[in-house]
């Protein structure tokens, strides 16, 4: 069975990550443009806890190792297919639309900056129904004034949002001026990590589970 | 100044990236693919459910447990 790490436009020159997952030699299929990294196991699963989040923090490093060299659309982990005549049929279905995503995102990184919690005491502080109400509307705004600001860091770029968390996508080598600019808000309670794969803005997100089954 | 979980990604990276916010990453970002491969008992994905029971909110695992698994409410 195959664990997919990632996927990224061809380059003959690019280094293969030196291992992937559980020390397994990492190999790399090419469709046209397209190529898709992946190792291959005789039995996948089980272990402890503390194995299998070896396992992720392996995959993550296989991944970073491309993704320091060039855009990168990760897999989740774990993807696994069960041979390499399943990937190549879902390379040859998907590779044009996945390498207009890794052309329109290349020298692009993601940046994520995680909003504090709503605070949720004030509102249950509250003794009546109109203290109730006004607490919340009070807490709602907080959380809409601190999104615009947080997006003020990086003007006239892309954001995306999900539950709380907030995506930038920046040209690649801008992330310490990103950084700068969140904490320059004064807002202690911003957590900022990347630069991470654009995972968030790819567009092309089939579903294989699905295609398998046909 | 990095926590015991945090873990510095590189001469080139600027910051340290948590421990739990790669787990995060890589469990909930990417392309998602499972296919018909059994890595799993009882009907639970022990790879993914695994990791989700260690790293994600209880919410997040519960969503991945088979209802058989899954706690009785609390008696009041």
């Amino acid at each position: 069975m195959l664990l997919l790490y990632c996927m990224a436009e061809a380059d003959a020159q690019a280094e293969l990550p030196p291992r992937g997952v559980r020390g397994a030699a990492v190999e790399a299929v090419t469709r046209g443009d397209l190529a898709c990294y992946f190792s291959r196991y005789d039995q996948f699963g089980g272990g402890s806890a503390e194995e299998l989040k070896r396992d992720a923090l392996d995959f993550h490093w296989a991944i970073h190792h491309v993704f320091q060299q060039r855009a990168v659309i990760p897999f989740r982990f774990p993807a696994m297919l069960a041979e390499i005549s399943t990937l190549e049929a879902f390379l040859d279905r998907h590779a044009p639309a996945y390498l207009a995503d890794l052309q329109r995102l290349r020298d692009l990184v993601q940046m994520e900056v995680r909003l504090p919690p709503p605070v949720a005491e004030a509102v249950a502080a509250t003794t009546s129904g109109t203290a109730y109400m006004k607490a919340k509307f009070d807490a709602a705004q907080k959380v809409v004034e601190l999104e615009n600001r947080v997006k003020s860091a990086a003007p006239g770029r892309e954001w995306r949002q999900r539950a709380g968390r907030f995506f930038a996508l920046i040209p690649r080598g801008e992330e310490a001026q990103f950084r700068e600019k969140i904490a320059a808000l004064g807002e202690a309670s911003l957590r900022v990590s990347g630069p991470w794969p654009p995972s968030e803005f790819v567009n092309c997100y089939p579903d294989v589970s699905l295609e398998q089954k046909q | 100044m990095a926590t015991p979980h945090s873990i510095r990604l590189g001469a080139d990276d600027e910051q340290d990236i948590s421990l739990v916010e790669i787990l995060d990453n890589v469990l909930n970002s990417g392309v998602v693919v499972q296919g018909s491969i059994v890595i799993s008992l009882a009907g639970v994905d022990l790879v993914y459910v695994g990791l989700s029971l260690v790293l994600t909110s209880v919410e997040t695992a519960m969503k991945h447990l088979p209802p058989e698994l899954k706690p009785l409410a609390p008696r009041t």
